[in-house]
């Protein structure tokens, strides 16, 4: 090999300089809907990126869209994220993958105290005699406040009434009684209920429902564990064996879809599925999740989306600003958003007084049920105490493995996690 | 620029049988070299060193080390039962995938390697389902093939043979298993027939020639027996080695399909569950991954001592006289 053709140190440094840089523009080029930099003349407080994750309801992304170009102090950009939306929202925390503002429908306590969220005390503590006091616990940790809730999702029962009544059957108030509900309904083209296709969709509602709690009071250890949620799963598995439950559905349990093609008489299902229902059937009723056992009660989780401020944004004063005019100032949006598309409770409590929808009939119902009977989870609450419990639950749904037996093992796995 | 002639285009191959050393312009080997490099140190080479130091180390909710806990993320493993029964779906699986892809894609091999007529439009046809994304055949699976109603496309075969419908295809065992293996079955078995066919194709059609003159009948399942199944050891050996770490590498259609069930929940997926689920625990999920890949390693430094994978039968011998040798000495 001749001299001139071999490589020379300076042509190497220059080689690899140019990669580099071809690595860094290749990087820039991804569209992550990240900072794209800071003031200038987008109005002085920086340009913003906000997550939603997809929402099923038509009309939703471009709503998002039209609120974020109203913001008159920065250039917000939505990003709207299909997909695993709580994994692809934990690496962006983690990693500072670009996201300024976001919402988020379960915060913990471990992330908090991790810096991936900014605490929003100071422009909640003003407004917070406003907000649904429901909707305020799974944002509170302590005496700091770390979410603006946005909307207050209530999950509970849909029936068909006039199933019910052709089979002479009462609303149930009790697990036994909606057991007894479901398996009277089974024909050969309708299931009696649909609990989703692993049938698992109301297992974190009834820990609530059986008496328990994810917590005990003094939040040292896990207090799901209750004779009731025993025997409410070891129920569910025999209605699967037994043929009452609907399973392998093209759609789940978050989707309408199902029941409303007559599939099941009663399913699980939240509150935003109940203007696709009503224009498909007239015959739609709501009921809260029955007691479970002998210390149960009756109970609606009340799920729901919380906006929050990254701790690795680089625009932490402005994200804040435009929170505070989105989710707490201005009401206009707010409603549009909780019932304009989907149906949803608006969290500040005079926003929900206003809302025609709230007024009357299943509406009504399901508003009732969140002011009376709504429970939420804690922050307290982590991924790592919950991964045992849902073990168990699939042990004892899909395996028939012994309920009392698993939630036990389940129990102490919850509690070392809880302690290390 | 210039590319220089190899030294010796023309007349006789070199005699050694080492690795044969790129020669030409230093420039032009930098600028092809320089990209895989800098790729493979970025996402190869500084995340293994990377998730190394991280199972030292408690790193929860962060990708940083922070308290030194020495070995107690792999002494973990050892005894949590959720992921030892992790590795013992893992085995399930591929006690029921290996050996079914390595006998359907012979047996296609085997078919396609016959035809007189359109041998490449078939390969191709066999080989497509290997392009198409893995999620996108497990939306199909479950939407399309395997939906639990009587509309569903399995159901419907079933009711044509008076068969009940099934509708836990993804809820309850076994069912469940024949969805998974399918899935990965359809989107993986034309690549191992090519691996196949191209160990078919590179038999000499002379000891054909010598079977028949001997008296075997040509295509009969003797000529396969003793000519065509020893000539592809070494693909087999290959394709076995391929097919297990594919099988431990299962990830897509567990995810996609049945969730986070713990019956058929493999060791990529609980592992992904303890680092990038809701438990974001960085240490213990990268003391995981080494712990597996130690098991992956072995399990192949086992395979090829036994099978043979690009070594001669002596070996072979050798190897499998220095486990007994090993095995009595512990005694």
């Amino acid at each position: 090999m001749s001299t001139k053709n071999r490589i020379t140190r300076r042509s190497a440094f220059a080689l690899g300089g140019a990669t580099m840089a071809a690595a860094g523009l290749a990087a820039c080029g991804g569209n992550t809907g990240g900072l794209t930099g800071g003031g200038g003349s987008d109005g002085g407080g920086g340009a913003l990126s906000q997550w939603y994750h997809q929402y099923g309801e038509e009309g939703t992304q471009q709503a998002a869209n039209s609120y974020a170009a109203d913001y008159p102090d920065a250039k917000v950009t939505v990003n709207w994220v299909t997909g695993d939306y709580a994994t692809k929202l934990s690496t962006a925390l983690l990693s500072g993958g670009g996201v300024d503002v976001f919402e988020n429908n379960g915060i913990a306590v471990d992330q908090a105290e991790q810096g991936r969220y900014v605490d929003l005390t100071d422009i909640m503590e003003p407004a917070k005699g406003s907000f649904n006091e429901a909707s305020l616990g799974p944002v509170t940790i302590g005496d700091k406040i770390w979410g603006v809730p946005m909307i207050v999702d209530p999950q509970h029962f849909y029936y068909r009434k006039s199933l019910f009544e052709a089979a002479g059957i009462e609303v149930p108030t009790t697990w036994e009684d909606l057991v007894a509900a479901a398996t009277e309904l089974t024909t050969d083209k309708q299931k009696g209920l649909f609990l989703g296709n692993n049938f698992d969709a109301n297992a974190w509602a009834m820990v609530w429902a059986a008496g328990g709690s994810p917590l005990n009071e003094a939040k040292d250890a896990v207090a799901y564990n209750t004779p009731g949620y025993a025997e409410g799963l070891g129920s569910i598995h025999t209605m699967q064996k037994d043929g009452v439950l609907l399973t392998g559905a093209p759609s789940d349990w978050t989707d309408p879809a199902a029941f409303s093609s007559g599939l099941s008489a009663i399913t699980w299902g939240g509150c935003w599925a109940l203007p696709a229902l009503e224009a498909a059937h007239d015959d739609i009723g709501v009921f809260p999740h029955p007691a479970v056992g002998s210390g149960g009660k009756e109970v609606a989780f009340m799920g729901g989306w919380n906006a929050q401020v990254a701790g690795n944004s680089e625009n932490i004063e402005a994200a804040k600003e435009f929170v505070k005019w989105l989710w707490i100032d201005q009401t206009e949006h707010q409603t549009d958003w909780s019932l304009s598309y989907g149906f949803h409770i608006p969290p500040v409590t005079a926003t929900a007084d206003q809302a025609e929808a709230l007024k009357t009939g299943n509406g009504l119902e399901i508003a009732t049920m969140a002011k009376e009977i709504g429970v939420t989870g804690t922050p307290e609450w982590t991924g790592a105490m919950d991964t045992p419990r849902l073990d168990a639950v699939s042990n004892i749904l899909k395996n028939g493995a012994d309920p009392a037996e698993e939630l036990a093992k389940a129990e102490k796995a919850s509690n070392e996690a809880m302690a290390s | 620029m210039s590319v220089q002639a190899p030294a010796r285009a023309r007349g006789r191959a070199p005699d050694r049988t080492g690795p044969t050393r790129i020669k030409g312009n230093g420039l032009a080997f930098w600028l092809f070299f320089t990209p895989f490099l800098v790729g493979l140190v970025v996402f190869t080479i500084v995340p293994l060193i990377w998730g190394a130091t991280l199972s030292l180390f408690e790193a929860k909710g962060t990708v940083l080390p922070t308290d030194f806990v020495g070995l107690a993320n792999f002494r973990h493993f050892l005894v949590d039962t959720a992921f030892l029964k992790s590795l013992r779906t893992f085995t399930v699986f591929a006690l029921f995938i290996v050996p079914v892809t390595m006998v359907c894609s012979l047996g296609l091999a085997v078919l396609v390697n016959g035809l007189p007529r359109f041998q490449s439009f078939y390969r191709s046809v066999f080989f497509l389902p290997t392009a198409c994304s893995y999620v996108v055949a497990c939306v199909v699976w479950r939407l399309s093939l395997f939906n639990g109603l009587e509309s569903g496309i399995v159901n419907q075969i079933l009711g044509a043979f008076g068969l009940d419908a099934i509708s836990q295809w993804l809820s309850a065992s076994p069912y469940w298993w024949i969805v998974l293996v399918s899935v990965r079955l359809w989107l993986q078995v034309g690549f191992y027939m090519l691996l196949f066919l191209a160990g078919l194709q590179a038999i000499p059609s002379q000891l054909y020639e010598a079977a028949a003159v001997d008296g075997l009948s040509p295509g009969g399942f003797r000529m396969f027996r003793l000519i065509t199944l020893p000539q592809l050891r070494t693909t087999f050996a290959a394709v076995l080695l391929l097919l297990l770490i594919a099988a431990f590498q299962a990830f897509d259609e567990f995810y996609n399909l049945t969730g986070n069930n713990p019956e058929t929940r493999p060791p990529l997926v609980y592992l992904y569950n303890i680092a990038l689920g809701s438990q974001q625990d960085f240490g213990t999920g990268s003391a995981g991954a080494l712990v597996l890949t130690a098991i992956m390693v072995v399990a192949g430094l086992l395979q090829t001592g036994l099978l043979g994978f690009g070594s001669n039968d002596e070996g072979r011998r050798r190897f499998a006289l220095r486990l007994r040798r090993g095995g009595r000495s512990s005694r």
